[in-house]
């Protein structure tokens, strides 16, 4: 049986399309284990300066994003960031959050959300020492901000109102304490370790590679379908 | 219940596996793109894990509607470019079930 360049061709551009189909149908499968491995908690390091894993000035590492980190400086500057979800809750209501700017050694800051805003203006003077956990900068708004708020969690936003270095992302404190050791209390927010987002679950992602492979299989078969129409009818039919 | 030619005959068994799969895919899509996707991104977002079962359950049933498709588009003798219109169809909320019409009315035309 012979056949025709025009089905040549055809088959070509079948196994090209059937070829690109078979890679969105692995892609679906990586962004599938993606999901799983995301979700899969993974222990925290031990506690480090923020100065080991961090510089002023420069975008985050991955691997310093949701580490465990202490610091010590003073505060100069105090911001509501308002209407702000909880990390790892979308479904809590929003909430005023208290970020301040914290001074540290070598004119360098970085900005900390201390926790839940309160109405008096907690003065807080000198040196402390705060725990808790890096995030990187946010990237959408939650609002639009008015004087002395941040629409976002973003270091970008107070660079104007403060002459230091800015260290990219955000601390949220677990702790402060004084030079003397003494706890600094106020109303905190639960620091979970961030998980990256990939839209959709992990069985969907799979039923997509499914869909993606059928197609691959039914696009291969595309120059054969006159054939089988043939068959089905059993004899030559029109195209 | 009038009764069926050989042609018809022939493709009556395709035909209704298409119909049953182009109406439920119709509805899952309808449920997918006015309920799951306005939930995941535009309003009332905290009760989208309510409907993630939606676009779960579209994507491991709609393989079987292009099954279904393919083999009436396949014993209708319709076109290659017909065959993936029908396919397709699935996708959107409306086309299948314009498809599923368009189904029955090239049915009855065989009598």
């Amino acid at each position: 049986m012979t056949r025709s360049k025009g089905f040549f061709a055809q088959l070509l551009v079948a196994i090209l399309l059937s070829l690109t189909f078979i890679g969105l149908g692995n892609w679906q499968l990586n962004r599938a284990h993606d999901l799983r491995a995301m979700n899969k908690v993974i222990p925290d390091l031990p506690r480090t300066e923020l100065e080991n894993i961090a510089s002023v000035n420069s975008n985050l590492e991955p691997s310093a994003i949701n580490r465990l980190v202490s610091v010590s400086g003073k505060y100069v500057k105090t911001f509501t960031a308002p209407s702000q979800k909880l990390i790892g809750d979308k479904s809590s209501p929003a909430t005023n959050l208290e970020v301040r700017i914290l001074e540290l050694s070598g004119k360098r800051g970085i900005l900390v959300v201390r926790g839940v805003e309160s109405l008096e203006n907690q003065e807080i003077f000198g040196q402390i020492k705060i725990s808790g956990r890096l995030y990187p900068r946010q990237t959408s708004d939650s609002v639009k901000a008015k004087v002395g708020e941040l629409s976002r969690i973003d270091p970008a936003l107070v660079v104007a109102d403060t002459s230091l270095s800015l260290f990219d992302g955000y601390i949220v404190a677990t702790s402060e304490k004084t030079k003397l050791g003494q706890e600094i209390l106020t109303t905190r927010i639960a620091a979970p370790q961030l998980k990256s987002k990939v839209a959709g679950n992990y069985w969907q992602h799979i039923s997509y590679v499914f869909i993606w492979w059928l197609m691959a299989l039914l696009v291969l078969l595309a120059p054969f379908y006159n054939s089988l129409k043939e068959r089905q009818s059993g004899g030559k039919v029109a195209a | 219940m009038s009764t069926l030619n050989a042609r018809q005959a022939a493709l009556n068994g395709a035909m209704v596996r298409f119909r049953i799969m182009a109406i439920y895919c119709g509805v899952m899509s309808l449920l997918l793109w006015f309920v799951n996707v306005p939930t995941h991104y535009f309003i009332f977002e905290s009760t989208h894990h309510y409907f993630t079962w939606i676009a779960l359950v579209h994507g491991f049933t709609y393989p079987i509607y292009v099954l279904a498709a393919f083999h009436y588009c396949l014993k209708a003798h319709k076109s290659f470019a017909s065959t993936i219109i029908f396919i397709l169809a699935g996708t959107l909320p409306i086309a299948s079930f314009i498809a599923e019409r368009r189904a029955i009315k090239e049915f009855k035309a065989l009598a």
